[in-house]
């Protein structure tokens, strides 16, 4: 497990969302920090958006639900995996079930263009925030830093 | 010896979840011995109509919610990436169908 990820191309970032109120909005802010940073072309967040609508992606992990938006890899330049964590409690569906609505406060963007790569990635946070004391210690880290070297050391088992 | 086995894994992407399915129906495959007669394929749940048109698949195995019915068995199988019991239960189920197939 988790080999295939200790490429050193890949970004992985930490944000912390104060503003957002809809899955857009999170969807939106994440996208352009890619497209800032030249890892996804302008489409990208479009795509994400459409699949997130048709497709959902929320986990009703608990105390607070989970999201991995994800759409594929045509837009992707260069390899990230974004972790935010997002201040208010945000409204996605329930992936499989598109009838119920999550309250995620932890989003993780996949923007990869390895299949393989996705699975791994999904294994590895899937398994972590089963456990809902992981769910609560991770809600609450501070600042980005301390998320992404937690996501990294913990989650992904890669540091 | 029985028939060969096709099962179908879909999800939005045919990459994500349905490749989580895959992973999980080959490792019990393998556990009841059957790997020589079962293959799972990947697609996205927009090809499902084509692939199922053009593949004698014999089980469709699923995480996302299906808008039409097919002739064959589908099994909804989220629950094997969240839960233990679920897992358990929706892989039973695909083993079943599986042994059903190979007797026909």
């Amino acid at each position: 497990m988790g080999d295939k990820n200790t490429s050193q191309d890949i970004l992985y970032d930490a944000v912390i969302l104060k503003e957002a109120k809809t899955k857009e909005d999170v969807i939106t802010e994440l996208s352009n920090h890619l497209l800032k940073k030249g890892y996804v072309n302008k489409d990208y967040c479009a795509a994400t958006l459409d699949r997130e609508d048709n497709y959902p992606t929320g986990l009703s992990t608990k105390p607070i639900g989970i999201a991995v938006p994800h759409s594929n890899p045509d837009n992707v330049l260069t390899e990230a995996v974004i972790v935010a964590v997002s201040e208010n409690l945000v409204k996605f569906n329930e992936m499989g079930n598109n009838t119920s609505l999550v309250d995620v406060g932890i989003i993780f963007l996949l923007a990869l263009k390895g299949e393989n790569n996705h699975l791994n990635y999904l294994k590895n946070i899937i398994n972590y925030f089963k456990q809902s004391n992981n769910v609560n210690f991770f809600y609450k880290l501070r600042p980005e830093k301390q998320i992404k070297n937690i996501f990294l050391k913990d989650v992904l088992q890669i540091q | 010896m029985g028939k060969k086995v096709k099962i179908l894994c879909c999800c939005g992407a045919g990459i994500c979840t349905s490749n989580y399915l895959r992973e999980e129906i080959e490792d019990r495959v393998k556990e009841e011995g059957l790997n020589k007669n079962v293959s799972v394929n990947l697609c996205r749940v927009t090809d499902v109509d084509e692939t199922l048109a053009t593949g004698n698949i014999d089980l469709l195995v699923t995480t996302v919610e299906m808008k039409n019915d097919y002739p064959i068995p589908m099994i909804r199988a989220l629950g094997i990436m969240l839960d233990e019991n679920a897992a358990k239960k929706a892989l039973d189920e695909i083993i079943a169908n599986v042994r059903k197939v190979m007797e026909n």
